[in-house]
C-alpha cells in the first residue's frame, strides 16, 4: 500500500503539487489523470524519491522508498521511456539494470520475451522506435516483479497491439494483487484499464473514486426519460426531489434511481417510453472535474484534451 | 555496492564510446611518454643515451598526465551522460540511498583509474627498457625508492584528477563543469606562477599540484610526503562534501 500524506512540492514559490492526500491499493488499477503542470510526474517522482517533498511524507507499506532494503522488488516504476543511453542494446540495458539490482539474469529473457522485444534484443536502443522504448521501459518496471507498478504515460507511441498486451499486462498485475498505477493522457485507455480514478488538478486532489463511484456521482451522470406526457411528469419528479431538464431528447433526471421514476410515473398514471442510464465516459468527467483547474487552455477549449 | 560497481564495469564495457576513450588513454599515454623521451636532446637538450635510468623515467613518465587528462575527459562523460540522458532515473529508482550511489560511482571509478594506471605504468616501463636496451643505457633499475615514489606520484595523480572529475560532475552537473573544475585545478599553477612571487608562494604549496610533486618530481622531491598526502585527501573530501551536499537535494 502506498500512503501519501499531505504531499507538497514547491518550485520557485508554485505549489506543483498541493496537500495531496492518498492511499493507493494492492489488487487495484489506479489511473493517474490531470491537465497539463496538474503534479502528475512530479507526485510519481516523489514516490519514488527522485524528487524530495516540500512538505508531507510517502510511504510504501510503511516505509519511505529510499529506505527499503530492495527497492525494485517493492516498486517498478516507468517514468520516462526515452531516460537511457541509446547505445545500449535492449539486452544489454536490461542485463545492466539486472546486475545492479542483483536480478537473476534469466529474468531479462522472460522479460524480453513478456515484452516482445526478443526479435530486437541486440539492436541499440537509438534505433527504436517511441513504442518500442515503451515496451523496453515497461520491462524495465517489471523485471523484479514488484509489488507496485507505476507507469508514467506507458501508452504513449504503442501500436494497437502494444495498447492490446499492455492492458492485459496491466489486468494481470492487479489480478495477482499488485498495485498498478497508471498516468495517461488517453483517457479512453484510463476508463478501459482502471478500477479507480484519481483526478489532480494545479497539484490538488480533485477527484478520487471508483469508475463505479465516478458514474453515479457525476453531473454528467444522468436517467433519461420519455413519456406521454413529459411536462407533467416533470412536475411529478419534481416534488419527490428530483433534479430534472427538459431537454430536446427528454427529460434528464438526477438524484433520483430509475426504480423511483417508474413507480412515480405509475402511481401519475403516465406511460413511460424511455427510461435509461446515461453514464459519462471519463473525458466528460474529467472536464466537469478539472473545470477552472486548467492551467493552459485555447480560447477553443482545453488544449490537447486538457491532459500533459 | 558491488553489484552497482558490477554494473558500470558492465556499461563501461558495453558502449563504444567508453571502450574507444579507455583504449584512446592507454595509447595516447605511452605515445607521448615515448614521444617526451625520444625527444629530450630538442626539449631539454639533453643526449638521450646519457641519460640515467631515473631521467629516462622521469621524462618517459610525462605520459602520464595524458592519462590524468584522458580520465578526466573518460570521467565527466560518464557521469554527466547518466545525468543529461535520464538514466539516472532509473538508476536512482534501483539505489536511491544517494551516499550509496555516489560513493558506488566513485569506487568504479577508482578501480578503473588504478587499472589504466597499472597498465600505462607497465607500458611505458617496457617501452624505457626497450630504448635503453636498443641505445645500450644498460639495465632500467625499477627497484628503488625514487622510482617507487614515482610510481606512487603516477597514482594519485591519475587518482586525484579522476575522483575530482567524478565530484565535479556530480556538483555541476555537465560533463563541461566537471571537466573545468579538474582541468581548472590542473592549470591553475601555470597561471598562479604569472604573478608575483608572494602570490604563488602563498597559494602555490595549498593547491594539489604541490603535493603530487612531491612524489612525482625527483628532482626536489619533498620530505613530508604525508603532508602531501593528507592536503590531496583533504581537497577531495571538502569538494566531495560540497558535491554530495547538493546532489542529495537534487530533484530529477
Amino acid at each position: 500500500m502506498i500512503k501519501l500524506e499531505n504531499l507538497t512540492k514547491v518550485y520557485n514559490d508554485k505549489n506543483v503539487v498541493d496537500n495531496l492526500s492518498l492511499i493507493l491499493q494492492a489488487g487495484v488499477i489506479t489511473g493517474f489523470l490531470g491537465p497539463n503542470g496538474a503534479g502528475k510526474s512530479t507526485t510519481m517522482k516523489m514516490i519514488i524519491s527522485l524528487v524530495h517533498p516540500t512538505n508531507g511524507q510517502v510511504s510504501i507499506d510503511g516505509q519511505a522508498y529510499h529506505t527499503l532494503e530492495e527497492p525494485i522488488k517493492k516498486v517498478g516504476t516507468l517514468i520516462d521511456p526515452s531516460a537511457l543511453d541509446k547505445n545500449l542494446t535492449a539486452y544489454q540495458h536490461l542485463n545492466i539494470i539486472a546486475t545492479a539490482a542483483g536480478i537473476d539474469e534469466s529474468q531479462i529473457d522472460k522479460m524480453l520475451e513478456k515484452t516482445g522485444l526478443n526479435p530486437v534484443k541486440d539492436n541499440k536502443v537509438k534505433t527504436f522506435s517511441l513504442g518500442m522504448k515503451q515496451r523496453l521501459g515497461v520491462a524495465t518496471a517489471l523485471i523484479n516483479n514488484p509489488e507496485v507498478v507505476i507507469l508514467d504515460e506507458p501508452f504513449n507511441g504503442l501500436d494497437v497491439d502494444g495498447i492490446r498486451w499492455l492492458r492485459t499486462t496491466f489486468r494481470q498485475l492487479a489480478d495477482e494483487g499488485k498495485a498498478v498505477i497508471v498516468s495517461s493522457h488517453l483517457m479512453s485507455e484510463i476508463q478501459a484499464i482502471a478500477d479507480r480514478v484519481v483526478i489532480i488538478g494545479q497539484g490538488k486532489l480533485l477527484a478520487d473514486m471508483t469508475i463505479d463511484e465516478m458514474n453515479e456521482r457525476s453531473m454528467s451522470s444522468y436517467i433519461l426519460v420519455n413519456s406521454n406526457n413529459n411536462k407533467q411528469l416533470k412536475v411529478e419528479l419534481e416534488a419527490d426531489n428530483g433534479q430534472v431538464q427538459l431537454n430536446k431528447d427528454g427529460l434528464h433526471v438526477r438524484n433520483l434511481a430509475s426504480k423511483e421514476i417508474g413507480q412515480i410515473a405509475f402511481e401519475s398514471k403516465i406511460i413511460l417510453s424511455t427510461l435509461s442510464e446515461v453514464n459519462p465516459s471519463l473525458e466528460d468527467v474529467f472536464t466537469e472535474v478539472t473545470n477552472g483547474k486548467v492551467e493552459f487552455t485555447s480560447e477553443g477549449g482545453i488544449i490537447d484534451e486538457t491532459i500533459d | 555496492m558491488r553489484q552497482l560497481i558490477k554494473a558500470d564495469f558492465k556499461k563501461t564495457m558495453y558502449i563504444p564510446s567508453y571502450r574507444y576513450i579507455l583504449i584512446a588513454t592507454v595509447i595516447l599515454s605511452l605515445v607521448f611518454g615515448a614521444i617526451f623521451l625520444l625527444t629530450v636532446e630538442v626539449t631539454e637538450g639533453l643526449k638521450l643515451s646519457s641519460l640515467s635510468s631515473m631521467l629516462v623515467i622521469d621524462v618517459s613518465f610525462l605520459g602520464m598526465d595524458v592519462t590524468a587528462i584522458m580520465m578526466i575527459i573518460f570521467v565527466s562523460l560518464f557521469i554527466s551522460k547518466e545525468i543529461s540522458t535520464g538514466a539516472i532515473y532509473t538508476n536512482l529508482a534501483i539505489t536511491p540511498n544517494r551516499l550509496k550511489f555516489y560513493i558506488s560511482k566513485l569506487i568504479f571509478l577508482l578501480i578503473l583509474s588504478v587499472l589504466i594506471t597499472i597498465l600505462v605504468v607497465l607500458g611505458l616501463f617496457g617501452f624505457d627498457s626497450l630504448v635503453m636496451s636498443v641505445k645500450q643505457m644498460g639495465n632500467l633499475e625499477v627497484f628503488n625508492q625514487e622510482v617507487l615514489l614515482k610510481i606512487i606520484g603516477s597514482f594519485l595523480m591519475v587518482i586525484f584528477y579522476t575522483m575530482i572529475s567524478a565530484i565535479g560532475t556530480f556538483l555541476i552537473q555537465s560533463m563541461a563543469g566537471g571537466a573545468v573544475i579538474s582541468l581548472g585545478l590542473m592549470f591553475l599553477p601555470g597561471l598562479i606562477r604569472m604573478f608575483p612571487e608572494f602570490v604563488g608562494n602563498t597559494i602555490l604549496p595549498i593547491l594539489p599540484e604541490s603535493a603530487i610533486n612531491s612524489f612525482m618530481d625527483i628532482t626536489k622531491q619533498s620530505s613530508n610526503l604525508f603532508l602531501a598526502l593528507i592536503l590531496l585527501i583533504s581537497w577531495l573530501v571538502v569538494v566531495f562534501i560540497i558535491s554530495y551536499s547538493r546532489f542529495r537535494k537534487t530533484d530529477y
